[in-house]
């Protein structure tokens, strides 16, 4: 004898309420634990430090490892992203210059690159790094 | 019910009260969720302040008490090479014999992140006036 399944009730409607729930969680997740970043170069790996102070997320000059020099996605060099910082900001006091390096740079060239900064009139020089877990 | 005839009116019953739609609100929120997504981060920054460097010609008037030279994992302290540990141990003991300024020179294939765990280190380890150099 062939047995038929018996028809399947109506499909009740997905409720909604619970998909809104778990996006409103993970945008608050996402508001409260993340920080927005300018944009980062994307082949720059930071150089890791423990111990430094906390900074801001930076919008800084990146060093390739190649020793290439970009802010805001395109090649520059240092006299001109001194220029550029000083035409953006009425530089009140010192003119503070954040470089973010690659971690594989020779740090010849990163000392030299400190040293064409400072001639092009930066006053404080700091290198960017990403903490870890200690 | 009222018959027509009477003289008070009795307002309809107020329609009943459809359901808020939902899904222009799940689009706004999918939307804001994909955005926090897309654009925080969850790396921490810091940063190492970097003094010296080739330009910095005011500080070569005063000659350093010490002279680290970084060449590979070797560090050299005043000449003699030391690992990291020891060199660390002979710049405190430096320190407390007086001495004040120190040059970090830079060798060879040293890299970025060497010279800046190196910075880093002695920063945190002594309270030596820290100039770099190459």
């Amino acid at each position: 004898m062939l047995r038929l399944s018996r028809p399947l009730p109506a499909r009740r409607r997905e409720s909604t309420i619970a998909l809104i729930n778990v996006v409103f969680l993970m945008l608050i997740f996402f508001l409260v634990a993340g920080t927005l970043t300018p944009p980062l170069e994307r082949d720059v790996d930071l150089i890791s430090t423990a111990t430094a102070e906390h900074a801001e997320p930076p919008d800084a000059l990146f060093v390739t490892r190649e020793g290439e020099l970009r802010a805001h996605g395109q090649a520059t060099d240092a006299a001109s992203y001194v220029d550029a910082l000083k035409a953006e900001g009425a530089a009140d006091g010192a003119l503070e210059v954040k470089m973010a390096a690659d971690r594989e740079l020779p740090a010849t060239r990163l000392i030299e690159i400190v040293g064409a900064l400072r001639q092009a009139g930066a006053g404080k020089i700091s290198i960017v790094t990403e903490r870890t877990a200690e | 019910m009222r018959s027509r005839g009477s003289a008070m009116r009795i307002d309809l019953a107020a329609a009943r009260r459809r359901p808020l739609p939902l899904t222009p609100l799940i689009d706004v929120i999918f939307l804001l969720l994909l955005f926090f997504m897309l654009s925080s981060t969850f790396v921490r920054f810091a940063e190492v302040e970097v003094t010296g460097g080739a330009a910095s010609a005011g500080t070569a008037a005063e000659a350093p008490d010490v002279l680290i030279r970084l060449d590979g994992g070797d560090w050299q302290v005043n000449g003699v090479s030391a690992g990291a540990d020891e060199a660390v141990t002979e710049l405190k003991r430096l320190q407390e014999r007086g001495a004040a300024r120190a040059v970090l020179l830079v060798r060879g294939e040293v890299t970025s992140q060497e010279l800046v765990t190196a910075i880093e280190r002695i920063r945190g380890e002594t309270t030596l006036d820290l100039t770099v150099a190459r």
